[in-house]
């Protein structure tokens, strides 16, 4: 009989603790950190975009762009007038880890903002298993997906804290069921904050704004 | 003799860590670009040879897993992605026990225990949406067999 010699330790014990750091880091500065997950293509630039628009003038943010090739998102949201903004460009890897991120948060100054985003890499899988810090996920998908996708993708929607269906704009010219999918993501997570936005035509941002506006008061209570 | 044992003893030492390190750059490298589970095996790999150096450990026969469904990983491609990275390293031969866990949750408003089958965390009892997850979010490493 072989020995067993008992060990208990979390695979990603490493990334958690790292991760817990970054808690601590920003929880002592009060900000607000946001983990935008979804397949690619959602729309997370584009909403991010909209967000810098809308908020820049009272709400001081900073933003992590992750993607695996090429800085393009980083640079799009530079132009969309984001001043705190640092790229990770994972060269092949399918999400972002604490490491990253605290390689990042280093080259930012944190000491000033309120709202920290980080952008992941476009993909529902991996993305879950990494905690990066943030206070919660917040998953988006959009209506020229399938409105099946929480319940492909059950662990991203059950660790997500609000989901925004994004590109309504677009409804009725595929099949995508509002009404399906917002049944499917809560019975994976009934806790679910739901947003219906569109970026193109800006309906539904304003209630997005405001859910973050209550987040950052509510951390700074 | 103690001399050149003790010059053995640092001699395989060295050839370790000159593996280890090898090794776990190149997995970074390889990542999760090929899937999901190379990136978890890469893990398991890091954690089990800082566990074999610490407890002098030379070669390594099974390494437990506790696996929880609400975790995406799957079992047959972590088996896959071990056993193709330990090839040529400390670890090789050994082999991944896996404990699969299914998801279970608690009520937060009748307060039942239930299985969430399919991953719908409805409460059967009350039908309430807001529950717990107590079970299926493992992701550990829970024992060592040496061979």
């Amino acid at each position: 009989m072989a020995d067993r010699i008992s060990i208990e330790k979390k695979v990603l014990s490493e990334n958690d603790r790292l991760a817990g750091e970054i808690r601590a880091q920003l929880q002592a500065r009060r900000v607000v950190a946001l983990n935008l997950v979804s397949s690619p293509g959602s729309g997370k630039t584009s909403l991010l975009e909209k967000t810098i628009g809308a908020l820049s003038g009272t709400v001081r943010m900073a933003l992590i762009a992750g993607d695996v090739q090429t800085e393009n998102d980083a640079n799009r949201l530079k132009r969309a007038g984001g001043k705190l903004v640092r790229p990770i460009v994972t060269g092949g890897a399918c999400h972002l880890d604490a490491k990253m991120i605290t390689r990042a948060l280093g080259e930012l100054d944190i000491d000033s903002i309120d709202l920290l985003f980080i952008e992941n890499v476009g993909n529902l899988v991996c993305p879950a298993s990494y905690d990066l810090g943030e206070d919660m996920k917040v998953v988006l998908i959009s209506t020229t997906e399938g409105d099946d996708k929480p319940l492909k993708y059950p662990s991203m929607f059950r660790r997500s804290s609000a989901m925004v269906i994004n590109k309504i704009d677009l409804m009725g010219f595929s099949e995508f069921d509002l009404t399906q999918v917002r049944q499917n993501a809560l019975s994976i997570n009934g806790n679910l904050n739901i947003f219906e936005t569109s970026c193109r035509t800006g309906a539904g941002l304003d209630s997005w704004y405001d859910w973050l506006r209550g987040l950052i008061a509510a951390k700074r209570a | 003799m103690v001399v050149s044992m003790l010059n053995q003893v640092t001699f395989e030492w060295g050839i370790k860590q000159f593996l280890i390190l090898h090794v776990t750059s190149s997995m970074r490298r390889l990542d999760c670009h090929v899937m999901h589970e190379l990136s978890i095996a890469s893990s398991i790999v890091e954690t089990v040879t800082a566990e074999m150096l610490s407890r002098g450990l030379t070669s390594i026969g099974k390494v437990g897993l506790r696996i929880g469904a609400l975790t995406n990983v799957d079992p047959e491609a972590l088996r896959f992605g071990y056993e193709t990275m330990v090839v040529d390293t400390p670890l090789a031969g050994s082999t991944l026990e896996i404990e699969s866990l299914l998801v279970k949750a608690v009520c937060r408003k009748c307060g039942l225990s239930f299985e969430a089958y399919d991953f719908i965390f409805i409460c059967p009892n009350c039908e309430s949406g807001d529950n717990e997850v107590t079970q299926g979010q493992e992701l550990e490493i829970s024992y060592l067999e040496a061979e």
